[in-house]
């Protein structure tokens, strides 16, 4: 079987990722679903000789998909077939997780059943005869620990031998349901799907499917339709109970005397400090000290001080711009374009060195901490401690992550803003991300500016925490729509493993070389070109006015101006302003203030722009504008109002 | 039901108690204050002419040009009707696990034996004092169940009203809402599923089988629970 195309498909939490690393090579591709931004990742898998090409997509409950991710993972199974679908499940959850398997198998699709942390089944006393379920399922089964590789040679050995074929399984979904079944899979368009299941999914009124279903005529669908609400009217519950219960009797049935416990274990070891995590007056203080070591200790005073001041203070500085600005001068006759090259805006001195100097050990070891909260199971602790407090703000728990990522870059969480339900929730998401959340480039400058001052800090936290929940409540009352619901599966919280960490920090990385870096050059070669044709001058002539008006000096305005190209190039940019003494304690509170609600990056611009649309996109930018300066110039007035220097 | 004839047969009752159950739902639906004469449909059938002009006479009904309006009294008894009317759904449902294509049907015929006096009541505290019947509509209160509010006997019970670490096995799954049932189901929280609920607050945390879930409020209220062991304290 050579060419041959392989899909791994799933429930999110049951190890597909590391059992992918497992079979693929080292060299894996992350790629973007075409027409979306979910993220892909594509390896390549050898064996005696033959090439495979593993697709892992995103984590799914079932073949009826509820966020855009599991959407799109739907969409791969249905219409792109595979020749091989490898569904890993959790073995010691095999019960809940059968049905989908039944679904996959009825869909007629060439399924091989992997039977994942096997060991963690074994622990809970579980003995699986994976025999017994072959036989009964009609397709191969094979179990295996991902993390220590136990059973990936055997899966390696099943895909290379498998061929498709194989018994039919019918689920009895009851008398109407199947008499509803049998006569509109005859309406039914192509998809990878036997028609039957292709049926029960437009029974379930998946859009998908009735979209494909009115390409094939319009005579077709009205009499599935018909179908459909007869079918309703027989029915007392949604069809997709009864879909849901006939998998689940079935399951049942297959797995009797298949799964046996062979003790009952205690509760696991995690179990005390869950309860802690959990709790709002343990969880709190937990999550300050996640907080206080993870952000401020290592991303804040290791990555954007120790490292940043190595490479930036010793490399560049010393070197890298010296050198460079020595050769522009030799090479390059014409000050215009050198300057481009080189000096104070060039695309290497500037661009470069901020990307690589400054914001790549930031960024760096934001995501190195990410990996290793999100590795262990802490988030969804952290979605479910939270989610009283953002359903104020029309979010629900399930925010936390897009947010939370938003520390560390705005553009990214901007688009996994897509796992959120509504998208009302997604516009409300992106607004706070784009206004209040500040991205850990800008997060590590800020705190290096008010290093010195507590006050400044305190001030900016207050400030920018009230903003955040105060807008995010204003703009639930104001959009239409109901607050999300909250449910999320608590995987058991383990030891972050180096291997997932590595996978998914390197992951983040070079997605944020390869969609930032570009901008980074770009938008200095803006900034050159903006000097050049004056239009910098006239547009910083007009930011003047707001400037002053918060009470900060006319060279903050520069700051402000940068900051759309980069956030952290307006910081960096008061960095400079600050050395030389210009500002004062409460300036300086005002200018970080204003800076951070300031209109996000144009790359995060950009991505708010592609996925909410330009209306959200502008919508959002004409309120951020005056609204920034707005609070900046309230801070102000407060603060020499009441009297305090800080 | 004390107001109506006792010559009347046991079918003819059941058409008038349909009528007034169908006045019910649209009000409770739609707020439909009155219904054309040709809406009110009793099984295959058009309008009973002599069905409605009986429960005219009786003062439930007024009746304007070809509009019908439930009268105050006629609304207290469509009121108990459909209680009784729910109440023998979810006694069905629940405790004899009668099919749901089957339950109206028995539901139906049942509700008229419950008028003994007394057994209402017990059928109520029997179920929990439900508030919701199968459908996710409401159980109009009856006097039990503001007696019952204070103690805590209820056998089949919405999550959220389950105490830290109790367990039971889920009932139903209220379908009121059918996209939490979706979410619900999808997820595997199927009816016939052991759980115990392990925290309260901030969120809902419980086990399903091995896996363990969060939820909020709303998520927990759609899930019904049938406690193992019911505590009368
Ligand atoms: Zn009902
Ligand atoms: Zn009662």
């Amino acid at each position: 079987m050579s060419g041959c195309r392989i899909l791994m498909v799933g429930n999110p939490n049951v190890g597909k990722s590391a059992l992918f690393n497992r079979l693929t090579s080292s060299y894996v591709v992350v790629s973007n679903y075409p027409g979306t931004t979910v993220a892909l990742s594509n390896g390549r898998m050898k064996h005696e000789g033959v090439e495979y090409a593993i697709v892992d997509t995103p984590g799914m409950y079932s073949l009826f998909p509820i966020t855009e991710e599991e959407r799109v993972a739907r969409r791969m199974i249905m219409e792109e077939p595979a020749d091989i679908l490898l569904h890993v499940v959790d073995a010691k959850n095999l019960p809940r997780m059968l049905p989908f398997t039944l679904q996959l198998i009825e869909a007629g699709l060439p399924v091989i059943l992997v039977l994942n942390i096997m060991d963690e089944a074994r622990k809970a006393g579980l003995a699986i005869d994976a025999g017994a379920l072959e036989k009964r399922l009609g397709i191969p089964v094979v179990p295996t620990v991902s993390i220590s590789g136990e059973g990936v040679r055997h899966l390696k050995e099943t895909i290379a031998g498998y061929r498709p074929g194989g018994r039919r399984l019918n689920i009895d979904y009851g008398l109407s349901v199947e008499k509803t079944v049998r006569e509109s899979a005859r309406f039914m368009p192509d998809t990878s799907f036997t028609p039957r299941a292709t049926a029960l999914q437009a029974l379930q009124e998946d859009k998908d499917v009735l979209r494909l279903l009115s390409t094939v005529g319009s005579g077709r669908a009205s009499k599935f339709f018909e179908a459909l609400n007869q079918l309703k009217l027989e029915l007392d519950r949604p069809v997709n109970y009864y879909l849901t219960m006939g998998r689940q009797r079935r399951a049942e049935q297959i797995l009797a005397d298949v799964v046996k416990e062979v003790e009952v274990t205690g509760k696991g070891s995690g179990a005390g400090l869950d309860r802690f995590l959990m709790n709002p007056w343990t969880g709190v203080p937990i999550l300050l000290a996640v907080l206080y070591l993870g952000f401020y200790r290592f991303v804040g005073g290791f990555g954007a001080g120790t490292v940043v001041d190595f490479l930036e203070g010793h490399l560049f500085e010393q070197y890298f711009v010296p050198f460079v600005n020595g050769w522009a001068e030799k090479l390059i006759p014409w000050p215009v374009l050198r300057d481009l090259v080189a000096n104070e805006y060039g695309v290497l001195t500037m661009g470069i060195r901020y990307a690589v100097a400054i914001v790549m050990p930031i960024v760096g070891a934001f995501f190195l901490m990410f990996s290793m909260v999100e590795d262990s199971g802490y988030l969804p602790r952290l979605s479910l401690l939270i989610d009283r407090l953002f359903k104020k703000i029309g979010l629900s728990g399930r925010a936390v992550i897009p947010m939370t990522l938003g520390f560390g870059c705005g553009t990214m969480a901007t688009m996994v803003t897509r796992t959120l339900e509504s998208t009302r929730e997604r516009v409300i998401a992106t607004v706070l991300l784009a206004l209040a959340i500040p991205c850990s480039a800008q997060l590590g400058v800020i705190f290096g500016l008010a290093a010195e001052s507590p006050g400044i800090i305190v001030t900016w936290i207050g400030v920018v925490g009230a903003v955040f929940l105060l807008v995010g409540y204003l703009i639930a009352k104001i959009l239409p729509g109901e607050t999300p619901d909250f449910f999320m599966e608590l995987p058991p919280l383990r030891m972050p493993r180096l291997g997932n960490v590595w996978l998914k920090t390197s992951t983040r990385m070079r997605w944020y070389f390869m969609e930032i870096l570009p901008l980074f050059l770009l938008a200095s070669v803006l900034i050159w070109a903006g000097n050049l044709t004056g239009l910098f001058e006239a547009a910083l002539s007009i930011l003047n006015y707001p400037t002053r008006w918060i009470g900060l000096p006319e060279e903050a305005a520069q700051a402000f101006l940068f900051g759309f190209f980069r956030r952290d190039y307006g910081v960096a940019g008061l960095y400079d302003i600050q050395q030389g003494g210009v500002l004062t304690g409460n300036q300086l509170a005002v200018a970080t203030i204003t800076l951070t609600l300031f209109l996000p990056c144009v790359a995060q611009f950009l991505i708010m722009f592609k996925e909410r649309g330009w209306r959200v996109a502008m919508a959002v930018s004409a309120f951020v504008f005056p609204f920034a300066f707005l609070v900046g110039g309230a801070v102000n007035f407060a603060l020499n109002a009441l009297g305090i220097n800080l | 039901m004390g107001g109506i004839s006792v010559e009347l047969s046991n079918f003819a009752e059941e058409i008038l108690d349909e009528i007034l159950e169908i006045l019910w739902t649209k009000l409770e639906e739609g707020g439909q204050e009155s219904v054309p004469r040709t809406d009110i449909v009793v099984g295959q059938g058009p309008v009973d002419e002599e069905a409605v002009a009986i429960l005219a006479d009786k003062g439930f009904l007024s009746i304007t040009d070809d509009l019908v309006q439930l009268t105050d009294t006629g609304f207290e008894e469509a009121r108990r009707t459909i209680r009784r009317h729910r109440l023998s759904e979810r006694l069905f449902y629940d405790i004899f696990d009668v099919a749901a294509e089957e339950m109206e049907e028995v539901a139906c015929r049942f509700e008229h034996i419950m008028i003994k006096p007394g057994l209402e009541e017990k059928i109520c505290a029997l179920l929990g004092h439900p508030r919701l019947c199968p459908h996710g509509r409401p159980i109009p209160v009856g006097d039990c169940c503001h007696r019952a509010e204070t103690q805590i006997d209820q056998k089949v019970v919405p999550m959220s009203d389950l105490r830290q670490d109790e367990a039971g096995v889920i009932a139903y799954v209220s379908t009121g809402d059918s996209d939490k049932l979706k979410k619900l189901m999808a997820m595997g929280i199927l009816p016939g599923e052991p759980v115990t609920l392990q925290r309260r607050y901030p969120s809902f945390v419980f086990t399903v089988g091995r896996s363990r879930f969060a939820v909020d409020q709303g998520m927990a209220e759609a899930i019904y629970v049938r406690r193992s062991d019911p505590v009368s304290s």
